[in-house]
């Protein structure tokens, strides 16, 4: 009995962590259509897929998180090449990683707030380090704007995710 | 939702944003554009001495090219799938700048003072 | 290792590698890598230095000690100069000078030559007449000119590489280095750069430049030609011409010494011909090419010469040139065509 109940969670489990998948390559492509403002650096996004991996981190476990994260990753790359791949993957992979570390610590010290903004931060950080190392280093110019931004949506994407939490908490289980 | 210690996490960085951002911004006259490949320089126009328009054929693996207007200066064409160089738009001030990342091309806007470095004569 | 240890280790590599990453990116392409400047006085003219990297204050500093070792040499203003001591012994003896001094004289005997003498470093006893600058500056007497000019021959100064001396054949001749002095220096400059093993540095003695090596974020420089129409505590440019490392420029500007007598106005680049100041409608001319004191001895030959054989002469030494009237209309060599900018549209015009 005990063993048929495990079985049963490990398939909702990975159905759960397939539908999370797919709600992040949706909210991903729904960010790509807004058109890019001039003062921001290309490819800079509302991070709402972002929400994703934050919950993922928090709720499955690292390695599915991180699983989801490369397909955001892999997706980027299908639809936008091979610079846009590496970007997106380093930049989802180090923050997941990040935000998976900081709900870590027992005592909780960051709100969702402060976790949405270490997360895109983070994603912003990788992100532009890979662009600067596969292209020129004249991207660093867009450090400042990446920053703000930064602080920007992972305050929205906190937000965002603590309303939603209780529906994906709903879900899951 | 909100804990006191996201501010620790929060003010440093805004106030680091904010330093940097003033020191990359210069006035806002008219500047020159600099134009690199690669990450060396190859170009530049004084924007505000531009008196007509014309295309700058970069070339490069994704055909690239700008539109130089008086006092602005965009990414007319480029074969990239993202084509967000070209979406950016026309730059104009100090300080911004416009990217083709597939094809290293990089558009940036200096201050007039800032640009020379000695005198002759 | 407890498990919070681990996480805070963990988390703080990641960051750190980010950081790390991102700080080296700005500190090396933020284009706002740390300069240091010395202004200095030295040959009767300022002395501004901009040098990148480090080792940089140590450059600085053998940068200007250079300049006034060089003077020390070759200004017939210091006493014990090489070139006093040849003006001194004109007529008489060989003396024994530096390599250094040895190697400007022979800049200026081969210019002097290609120019057929329209440039000579023999211009002594004539510029002592006109004494630019001094506090008793005049227009001399057609009879002081006539008297003069025939001890103005660079054919009568003769090197003697194997053992480094040389002479004067008459007395009353003199040499008179004021107008590739300052060019040299920045040769100098430049060497004392590469031994101190900075990055890159800009060094301006009056109005020639040399440049080395390449700015922070791997660009190059932009020198502006001063607008000889503007003051000079406000200086404006004409435009500007973009160098690289290892490039020098001089400017010869009607403006840069001139005085006013009996509503004349006199300026210093005189005809080794005729003693005075030449007259060809040309206002100032800058000359680009990779060593300090060829530009600088160049600039004077060629607007002495003239827009259409100052530009054969420098050519002939691939130097680029920037030739500027006092119609306001600048002419630029065909090698200098696509770096240089004109930037005041509204007093000056390029020839086509």
């Amino acid at each position: 009995m005990k063993d048929l109940n495990n079985i049963s969670k490990n398939t909702k489990d990975v159905a759960f962590i397939g539908l999370l998948g797919a709600l992040a390559l949706v909210l991903s492509g729904l960010e790509s259509l807004i058109p890019p403002i001039p003062m921001l650096p290309p490819g800079a996004k509302l991070g709402l897929s972002n929400i994703v991996t934050m919950y993922a981190a928090g709720s499955v476990g690292l390695i599915p998180a991180l699983c989801i994260a490369l397909l955001k990753g892999l997706f980027a790359g299908m639809t936008r090449g091979s610079v846009a791949l590496m970007m997106s993957t380093a930049g989802g992979l180090a923050s997941t990683f990040v935000i998976w570390l900081l709900l870590r610590i027992k005592s909780q010290p960051f709100g969702y707030i402060g976790l949405g903004v270490a997360g895109a931060l983070t994603h912003n950080g990788a992100q532009l380090c890979v662009a600067a190392l596969l292209t020129t280093p004249a991207v660093v110019f867009y450090i400042p704007w990446l920053i703000l931004f930064g602080i920007g949506t992972g305050i929205i994407t906190g937000l965002v995710l603590r309303i939603i939490l209780p529906i994906l908490g709903r879900i899951h289980t | 939702m909100f804990k006191k210690k996201d501010l620790l996490l929060i003010i440093p960085f805004l106030i680091l944003g904010v330093c940097l951002l003033f020191w990359t911004q210069k006035s806002h006259d008219a500047g020159i554009a600099v134009i690199e490949e690669n990450g060396s320089e190859i170009a530049r126009y004084d924007l505000a001495t531009q008196t007509q328009t014309e295309v700058i054929d970069i070339g490069g693996d994704y055909h690239v090219k700008l539109l130089l207007e008086p006092g602005k200066i965009s990414f007319q064409s480029s074969d990239c799938p993202d084509q967000i160089c070209v979406r950016t738009g026309k730059i104009s001030s100090p300080g911004q700048v416009a990217v083709c990342l597939p094809a290293k091309v990089v558009v940036r806007i200096i201050g007039k003072n800032s640009q020379v470095d000695g005198m002759t004569g | 290792m407890t498990k919070k240890k681990k996480i805070t280790i963990s988390l703080c590599a990641v960051l750190a590698v980010i950081a790390a990453v991102l700080i080296y990116l700005w500190v090396n392409y933020g284009y706002r890598t740390q300069s240091q400047e010395s202004t200095s006085w030295a040959m009767g003219t300022y002395v501004q230095q901009v040098v990148y990297g480090k080792n940089a204050q140590a450059a600085l500093t053998t940068g200007s000690q250079a300049v006034t070792d060089l003077e020390d040499k070759i200004s017939w203003r210091v006493d014990d100069s090489d070139v006093s001591r040849l003006n001194a012994a004109a007529g008489s003896t060989w003396e024994k000078i530096d390599p250094k001094t040895l190697s400007i004289l022979k800049v200026s005997l081969d210019v002097a030559q290609k120019s057929n003498g329209l440039f000579d470093p023999t211009i002594l006893p004539i510029t002592s007449l006109w004494n630019f600058g001094g506090s008793n500056q005049r227009v001399p007497s057609e009879d002081e000119l006539q008297k003069f000019l025939p001890y103005v021959n660079y054919q009568d100064l003769r090197i003697n590489e194997a053992d480094s001396t040389a002479s004067l054949k008459k007395h009353y001749e003199g040499i008179d280095l004021g107008s590739i002095g300052k060019g040299a220096a920045c040769d100098e400059v430049v060497t004392a750069y590469q031994n101190a093993g900075i990055d890159a540095g800009i060094v301006a003695v009056g109005g020639s430049i040399g440049l080395y090596g390449k700015k922070p974020g791997n660009s190059n420089w932009s020198v502006a030609i001063r607008d000889p129409k503007t003051e000079d505590g406000n200086a404006g440019s004409i435009g500007t011409i973009g160098m690289e490392g290892g490039q020098f420029v001089s400017t010869s500007g009607t403006y840069e010494k001139e005085f006013t007598q009996d509503g004349k106005t006199y300026h210093h680049l005189l005809n080794p011909k005729n003693g005075m100041p030449q007259d060809n409608g040309l206002v100032s001319v800058s000359v680009v090419c990779d060593n300090g004191a060829l530009s600088d001895a160049l600039s004077t030959a060629c607007f002495v010469l003239g827009l259409d054989d100052g530009m054969k002469l420098a050519e002939s030494y691939q130097a680029g040139t920037v030739f500027v009237d006092q119609n306001g209309k600048v002419t630029v060599s065909s090698d200098l065509k696509g770096k240089f900018q004109l930037t005041n549209t509204s007093d000056y015009s390029m020839a086509s």
